[in-house]
């Protein structure tokens, strides 16, 4: 087998018939004929890194060419008013009336897991930045997709480094900093009632500091990953065999998320790939091919 | 509107190793002593061709054989004109700046 099959068959997936066949193909060809005339492993490293360079070149071309900019401009802003129609759904259903969100929680529901955990995110305003991002990118690009047909597929590159990017930044920062900020605001209120409660003594209620070591969502991907590495702390000077019940689990929870956390990107990635998909075979020119 | 007619150094080198004849991008890049890369040299043919520069064919592979044709380039007459006005141009300035000078 000749060395740069493989590599054509890749390229012929990502780039256009144009760019294959009259840069990327000769490279390749000129690639095939030194290996096959010198067998010089050095020459052939040198060829392959000639044929990614012309490579890297030929997507950057197709990703910024006009109608990519155009499908690109279509697919975020499709994707910006998905995002909105889902926080407006989050707030209507879980922000506007605390009753609500409440007898919800109450409910108890026999909730599957994921939904269940939609439910408690919404509690902190995180559902749709946690959930909603990743799912976004699948309608964008089916709508973007079957309006405009056939696109260069370089123009999918950026658009998925963008899903996996928005995806890591909301569900590991963003999120986890407006759960902290709500939290804190939350625990401020209590610690002020506190101080004033009906009930209370003189020096009123202790409200012990609030801590984020035990609560996953707050935590951002450097917390998490170096929580999730840290054996559980002995917290008692005084029973030093003690660890504390929050303490005996956080590693695994913490494990738990960063798995949770992964998969929202592979969601993010499946749902621009189905949106893709069903976008090109239910676009107009699959239908007249089809005909 | 017509795009303005521009010939860079990568160019008009590429023009200069194509005097003798066809030739294969690889070979181009090995003549320029240096000079050509082989991560843009089929990118910048590509872009000549679409120019009209240059004009390029398939090789025919002989029976049998595997693996990609290769791709040989060729200048056009209308490449080597441009190549002439644009060199008699750019002597002209020269001789312009240094007559103010």
């Amino acid at each position: 087998m000749r060395p740069g099959n493989a590599l054509h068959r890749m390229i012929r997936l990502t780039c256009s018939t144009e760019h294959v066949e009259r840069v990327l193909g000769p490279a390749l060809a000129d690639l095939q004929y030194e290996w096959a005339t010198s067998k010089n492993r050095w020459e052939l490293l040198w060829g392959y890194l000639a044929v990614w360079r012309s490579w890297g070149a030929c997507l950057l071309d197709e990703a910024t060419s006009p109608e990519s900019r155009s499908f690109g401009a279509t697919v975020l802003g499709r994707f910006a008013l998905t995002v909105a129609g889902l926080a407006a759904i989050e707030f209507v259903l879980m922000h506007s009336s605390f009753a609500l969100r409440r007898q919800l929680l109450l409910l108890n529901l026999p909730l599957p897991t994921v939904l269940g955990r939609v439910v408690a995110a919404a509690m902190y305003d995180t559902a749709t930045l946690r959930y909603g991002v990743p799912i976004a990118i699948g309608p964008a690009l089916f709508y973007a997709t079957r309006r405009t047909g056939r696109v260069a597929p370089a123009v999918y590159v950026p658009l998925l480094i963008f899903a996996i990017f928005g995806t890591v930044t909301t569900s590991g920062w963003i999120a986890p900093a407006l759960v902290r900020r709500e939290a804190t605001r939350q625990h401020e209120r209590f610690v002020a009632w506190a101080a004033h409660a009906p009930s209370s003594s003189v020096q009123g209620w202790y409200v012990p500091p609030l801590e984020f070591s035990s609560f996953q969502p707050a935590k951002s991907w450097p917390e998490l990953l170096h929580s999730a590495a840290e054996p559980p702390r002995h917290e008692f000077p005084l029973m030093p065999q003690y660890v504390a019940p929050g303490e005996q689990i956080r590693p695994a929870a913490d494990r738990r998320e960063v798995v949770e956390r992964i998969l929202l990107v592979v969601v993010a990635v499946s749902a621009a790939m189905a949106g893709a998909t069903l976008g090109r075979l239910t676009s107009n020119d699959s239908k007249q091919a089809a005909l | 509107m017509h795009e303005a007619i521009r010939l860079s150094g990568t160019e008009r080198l590429i023009f200069d190793l194509l005097r003798e004849g066809e030739s294969f991008g690889l070979e181009l890049v090995a003549r320029s002593q240096g000079a050509l890369k082989r991560g843009t040299v089929y990118v910048t043919l590509a872009r000549m061709e679409d120019k009209g520069y240059l004009t390029s064919r398939t090789e025919a592979l002989p029976h049998g054989a595997i693996g990609l044709p290769r791709r040989l380039y060729q200048s056009t007459a209308y490449g080597v004109s441009v190549l002439k006005i644009w060199t008699r141009a750019e002597r002209a300035l020269t001789r312009l700046r240094t007559q103010e000078a």
